[in-house]
């Protein structure tokens, strides 16, 4: 099944994720921080549950 | 080299080498860029590996993806000009343009159709925003295989 996620919606969650990506003072995202970016970009429910 | 300050200059060397080439550096070459031994360089990126810092493969420990990008062709090739890329996924090629800033073509295919799809942006936004991306594994599961992921 999956998700469809629309493109504009797939390109925001690319900025969002990726942006800083090499920076010196990057690092991973916790499990809520990831949660919260999600909701944020409307991608709610059990698919986007991260745990 | 404390293994935090390590690990931070072999996080970056490997991304550099990917920006810069398109391709995963060896291990002398961020032995080399590190200035730090092979068996240093490779132990550091077992443990990136374990924070899921970047990924290698599961039985040749060799580099597989540094996301956005992967050490090995995909069904997802970036470019921009004479520059180019793997990109692990949908989300990874966009992922590329978006943290470089950069305008690229993603070619890829529709994996509903067969049909070979070219996606481009602007380095700051989509050039047409039509479209969709499927997500196959829910978000819980990503990391139980990423390489299927």
């Amino acid at each position: 099944m999956g998700a469809v996620v629309s493109l504009e919606t797939a390109w925001a969650l690319a900025v969002a994720w990726y942006t800083g990506r090499l920076e010196r003072e990057w690092r991973r995202r916790t499990p809520a921080e990831a949660q919260a970016l999600f909701t944020s970009l409307g991608l709610v429910g059990p698919f986007w549950r991260v745990r | 080299m404390i293994t935090d300050e390590l690990d931070l200059e072999v996080r970056l060397s490997v991304y550099r080498h990917f920006v810069r080439t398109g391709r995963a550096p060896s291990l002398s070459e961020t032995s080399a860029d590190v200035d730090v031994d092979s068996a240093a360089i490779s132990a550091s990126l077992e443990r990136l590996d374990t924070r899921h810092v970047l990924v290698l493969h599961p039985t040749n420990r060799q580099l597989w993806m540094a996301m956005p990008f992967s050490a090995i062709p995909t069904g997802f090739r970036v470019t921009s000009g004479e520059r180019a890329w793997w990109a692990n996924c949908a989300w990874d090629a966009l992922g590329i343009s978006a943290m470089l800033q950069i305008p690229v073509e993603i070619t890829t295919s529709c994996t509903d159709c067969g049909d070979p799809l070219t996606l481009r942006t602007t380095g700051r936004a989509l050039s047409d925003p039509t479209g969709v991306v499927h997500f196959a594994v829910a978000a819980a599961a990503w990391w139980d295989d990423i390489g299927f992921t």
